[in-house]
């Protein structure tokens, strides 16, 4: 394995982490989403390193000449998962903004609260 | 020009595809409601016709299926459409659920939609059926990952539209897509592993490739994260924790949809990666302590599910956790690998889906009517409800496994199978399942029976769209808990084809 | 032509759909009320010279696959069961109205609900008589179950919805846990399911298997109330009365001691459970059952209480019967349960004309009161007389059979705890009507408002007098019911 693939692969599992990290531990939604997105990024790296060939060049084929190429394929595949990580997240900031209208904070521990204080008003009523 | 019949596998797909883009533009007032009428209903009967062209092939050839070859590049470089028995089992399923629901929701979607989003409403929803049946019948590993994204993402556009009941549907959805990445997220580095190993993304390449080469570390990560990717997708405990809020607060035809299909297609999904791509011949499909570990998941849905259901301050709440004791049914009997459990799962699948769906409608009806499925506001709905509530108790007696309920047929072959396989345990938890289902749907039925009647008014009537749906899958319920010989056969063979048994 | 097995299900069901149907015509449907008992008893006495003959009839309804059915087929043990369902069932829902509109009024609240579940549970009496195989039974089985619960809830106060859970509790529970995985383990071991003289255990199972089989099918059957499942039954007693006479003589209780009998000679097999020490588990439940219960019933002062520990006792002799699975034995058994039903109904029959004459619950209010009541009384003293088994009332026979079949099996202990609880029996039993007659009317007996009253209205009065001749003629003339018997002797032995 190259020096390359084995920083890339210490490297992905680096991110990916931090960005469950941040998934799990900040309360702020906006945040959770860039955990979310740290953590697709991390694996669109991944494969972006499984498509590397030692001394392959672009994958762009060339009459007569005799190159090893670097496998097109994972990348092709990280642009479609590109498009689905871009779309997640503007799913998620659109709720965001949603839950910000209704509740006025992003933050979860706030919102629990509220939930829960309604939850008990309504038991009540 | 002649239509060429091999070109059918391509409508499922396409169908609800091109009716999703068309909503937006064609959608207004009730064409949206039209098109997805008309969309689902002619997906359903192109499912159908492939579930019995192949169960009359199956007869001929065992282990058929029918394969197409997208843009005519063929496997395993081109992406192949691959459609077997419980592909189209469950194809047929969801579209015909998506149909059932989608005829039941006019008034629903109108009442809780507003009227400049609703054609956006169709449009999430036919997409969200388009993913959902692209899962099902694809033979890209892949294109599992991308699919799987198309019906998340819609779905959590779905959940969050029941903002205009409950603010906690955009809680509820944002959740879900914190979670629902995850997961996903996690079968793509599967998938990834799996590439990076075997360099294809052709299930059957990848199962034969890996075949050829000895089980390493590759593998396994691959599936461990597969495993857990699928089991947050599916809502197996004590992966489950987005779902019961994401199905009470969803608008009420969503919250149907996705009890009958969407947990379903996670469960497809872990039945094909673990035994059309894992399985290795002459281990026992899951190894021992895999077996233990998700047998265990299982036996705890079963058990906490059912108990926090007995708990629950509303209907749909309650059918919520119902659902998560009743995927550790469907789960236990996969993860045995024996032919009568996996028979078992199927069934209990489709039954299931059948069911709850029908169960989800009828809280549907309650919001539509009451404006709430709280348990304290539905006392005395025997008297003012007295069809509906009927209804639910039919629901309610097969998600117990009542004999003369679809429930039991599924649950009979689940025990056969578990006892058969050696595990009594897990058969046990099963029983121990039954009665303590017993207990939550009795919560419904003291209150609904034995309270005298509420005085929350009603504020609509009761239209024919809506009693239909619901009388046809509880009435399915019934007939099919008596005469299931030919859900059972199907689920037999699709259960044969899966594991690789012949006859 | 419609079989008439199916008929004898289909016309319950219809009764329970025109229950609902025909709310607002009440005179319609009390006249239907009375013409579909009729027509049920109509359809299973015309199937009764095949059974006699002992001709083979059978009804498949629904295919599960992999050689499973829900089917139905005519055996005399059935015929026994469905006799006996058929023609109570008329006698009861005359009682029901002189009881309910005694009490409650014409206009009784829940009566579709009343009338539904009612017709509901005769229906999966027909079921379980003529169900042909175990999964056909345990299907019937839990209908039952499920459609009483609401007869058991009907006055909706708290002390019957905690009732409901237990009854609910007790039988949901137990069959599902153990009757359920007996008929699974059955299915896996022998392959089949289907009811066979002889049994389909033998030759297919171990001793052991055997054993296990026998445990968790006895114990399974929560509705034949052995300990220490009874519970549900005392408790059950919050139901009306008419109530109260279907579910301890008619449908549920019979079910229970039927599915036992049905499952020792036509499942385990009579030959597999003489040979098993899981039978012998099950029979000292049962005699440890009719002990304790006949001890209890001896200190219950409510009526209704002390019949019911009384009918814990007999149903066990059936149990007990069934465990030690002698040929007589079974024979007694199998009698029992149509003598015993005819003597226990119009014990409740009497007990709720007591109760509408004179809101009357406890036995020491009773004394003279066979005075005001002479023909509730007399019937009361009857039906006393052959639920103990004494002559010259039905219940003689049954008894004697049992104890024979004690005697061939050499189990004295049994038939000393048989005797035994026959004098427990005489203790709080005969004391009641003897006290009626002949004993001085206490000055602060009457319940306020009630003091001075005469017989119950006359819906009550005329089926408890039919079921106590009943009882008298069946000692005279045992005729088709031990014909039956006799037939399931020969098959056992």
């Amino acid at each position: 394995m190259s020096l390359f693939a084995t920083f890339n692969s210490i490297a992905f599992v680096v991110i990916m982490m931090i960005g469950l990290y941040t998934l799990i531990a900040r309360q702020n939604l906006v945040k959770k989403t860039l955990g979310l997105g740290l953590f697709q990024t991390g694996i669109f790296l991944m494969y972006i390193t499984l498509g590397v060939r030692d001394g392959g060049s672009a994958p762009i084929l060339q009459e007569g000449a005799d190159l090893a190429y670097s496998n097109p394929l994972p990348h092709v595949l990280i642009l479609t998962a590109i498009v689905v990580s871009l779309s997640t997240m503007a799913v998620a900031l659109a709720l965001i903004i949603g839950v910000r209208e209704e509740y006025g904070t992003i933050e979860a521990d706030e919102i629990a609260t509220i939930d829960r204080a309604e939850a008990e008003e309504g038991h009540e009523a | 020009m002649k239509p060429d019949p091999s070109m059918l596998p391509v409508l499922i797909v396409l169908l609800p595809l091109v009716g999703g883009v068309l909503a937006p533009i064609l959608g207004r007032g009730i064409f949206g409601w039209l098109l997805a009428l008309i969309t689902t209903g002619l997906t359903t009967f192109v499912c159908a016709s492939q579930l019995l062209l192949i169960q009359a092939q199956n007869a001929l050839t065992p282990g058929f299926s029918v394969s197409y070859p997208l843009g005519g590049w063929p496997a395993p470089h081109g992406i192949e459409l691959k459609i077997d028995l419980l592909s189209a089992l469950l194809a047929t399923l969801v579209s015909g659920m998506g149909f059932m629901v989608t005829l039941f929701s006019r008034q629903g979607v109108d009442d809780e939609i507003p009227s400049d989003r609703r054609r956006f409403f169709w449009s999430l929803w036919l997409l969200a059926i388009t993913g959902l049946l692209g899962i099902l019948i694809t033979g890209d590993a892949f294109n599992v990952y991308v699919l799987l994204e198309i019906s998340s993402l819609t779905i959590y556009g779905l959940i969050a539209m029941g903002r205009q009941r409950t603010k906690q549907a955009l809680t509820a959805a944002l959740n879900y897509l914190v979670l629902g990445s995850v997961g996903a997220s996690f079968i793509l580095i599967a998938i990834g592993l799996l590439y990076a190993k075997t360099g294809t993304l052709n299930m059957a390449d990848i199962h034969a490739k890996l075949l050829l080469a000895p089980v390493d570390a590759t593998v396994l990560t691959a599936r461990a994260f597969l495993l857990a990717g699928v089991g947050l997708k599916m809502a197996l405990f004590p992966l489950h924790l987005w779902m019961p809020a994401a199905y009470s607060t969803a608008p009420s035809a969503v919250a149907a949809l996705l009890a009958a299909t969407a947990t379903k297609v996670g469960i497809y999904m872990g039945m094909r990666f673990i035994f059309s791509v894992f399985a290795m011949p002459g281990d026992e499909m899951l190894s021992g302590g895999n077996v233990f570990i998700i047998g265990s998941c299982c036996g705890a849905a079963i058990f906490f599910g059912s108990l926090s259901a007995a708990r629950q301050p509303s209907l749909s709440l309650l059918l919520a956790y119902s659902s998560v004791a009743q995927i550790g049914y469907i789960v236990v009997g996969m993860t045995v690998g024996h032919i009568d459990a996996m028979t078992g799962s199927i069934l209990h699948m489709v039954f299931h889906a059948l069911m709850k769906g029908g169960l989800f409608l009828c809280a549907g009806i309650l919001i539509y009517r009451l404006g709430t499925t709280r348990l304290e506001d539905l006392a005395g709905l025997g008297q003012r409800m007295p069809w509906v509530s009927a209804a639910i108790v039919v629901g309610g007696l097969g998600m117990i496994g009542i004999p003369g309920t679809a429930g039991f047929v599924s649950k009979f072959y689940l025990l056969k199978g578990l006892i058969l396989s050696g595990h009594p345990v897990l058969a046990g938890m099963v029983l121990l399942g039954s009665v303590l289902a017993a207990i939550y749907v009795w919560r419904f039925v003291e209150v609904a029976y034995l309270r005298p009647a509420g005085d929350t008014p009603l504020r609509n009537g009761l239209p024919f769209e809506k009693i239909l749906p619901v009388l046809i899958l509880l009435g399915a319920s019934i007939v099919l808990g008596i005469q299931p010989g030919v859900v059972v056969d199907l689920a037999r063979d699709a259960a044969q084809q899966l594991l690789g048994v012949t006859p | 032509m419609i079989s008439p097995l199916l008929l004898a299900i289909l016309i319950p069901a219809f009764g329970a759909l025109l229950a609902w149907l025909l709310k607002p015509m009440r005179p319609l449907r009390n006249l239907f009320n009375l013409v579909i008992p009729a027509g049920l008893l109509a359809v299973v006495l015309s199937i009764l010279p095949e059974a006699l003959a002992g001709e083979e009839m059978t009804f498949t309804i629904g295919e599960l696959g992999s050689g499973l059915s829900f089917a139905l087929a005519l055996t005399p043990l059935g015929m026994i069961y469905a006799l006996v369902a058929a023609s109570l069932w008329i006698l009861n829902t005359i009682y029901s109205y002189g009881y309910m509109h005694g009490l409650y009024g014409k206009d009784f609240e829940g009566q579709e609900r009343y009338w539904c579940a009612f017709a509901m549970a005769i229906l999966s009496a027909m079921g379980i008589a003529f169900s042909a195989n175990m999964l056909t039974l345990f299907l019937f089985y839990e209908v039952m179950t499920f459609s009483t619960w609401p007869l058991v809830t009907h006055t909706r106060k708290p002390e019957a919805k905690r009732s409901g859970r237990i009854y609910l509790g007790i039988l949901v529970g137990s069959s599902t846990l153990f009757m359920l995985t007996a008929t699974v383990l059955t299915w896996v071991w022998t392959g089949t399911l289907d009811f066979k003289d002889g049994g389909i255990l033998s030759g297919s199972t171990t001793a052991g298997q055997a054993a296990v089989l026998i445990l968790l099918f006895f114990f399974g059957t929560g509705k034949t109330a052995i300990f220490p499942l009874h519970q549900w039954l005392p408790n059950a007693m919050v139901a009306p009365t008419p109530v109260s006479a279907l579910l301890h003589a008619v449908a549920v209780v019979k079910a229970g001691v039927f599915t036992v009998l049905k499952i020792s000679t036509e499942l385990v097999g009579t030959e597999v459970m003489r040979g098993s020490w899981g039978a012998e588990v099950v029979a000292w439940f049962a005699a440890g059952t009719i002990l304790l219960t006949s001890i209890i019933a001896l200190t219950r002062p409510e009526l209704k209480a002390r019949l019911a520990y009384s009918t814990i006792g007999q149903l066990n002799y059936i149990v007990l019967g069934a465990a030690v699975a002698f040929p007589m034995a079974i024979e007694g058994g199998a009698l029992h349960i149509a003598m015993h039903a005819y003597g226990k109904i119009t014990l409740f029959f009497a007990a709720g004309a007591i109760y509408v004459a004179s809101h009357k619950t406890r036995v020491d209010q009773l004394d003279g009161i066979g005075r005001r009541m002479p023909w509730t009384m007399s019937a009361f003293m009857i039906g006393s007389l052959s639920t103990l088994g004494l002559p010259p009332m039905g219940g003689t026979w049954s008894k004697w059979l049992l104890c024979v079949g004690m005697i061939e099996a050499h189990q004295w202990a049994f038939l000393i705890t048989l005797l035994l609880s026959t004098l427990l029996g005489l203790g709080y039993l005969l004391p009641i009507p003897v006290r009626a007659f002949f004993a001085k009317e206490r000055a602060d007996a009457g319940v306020k408002g009630h003091e001075d009253h005469g017989e119950s209205p006359w819906a009550c009065r005329i089926p408890l007098i039919l079921s106590s001749l009943a009882c008298l003629i069946l000692f005279f003339w045992p005729g088709i019911y031990a014909q039956l018997a006799k037939m399931i002797e020969g098959s056992a032995s």
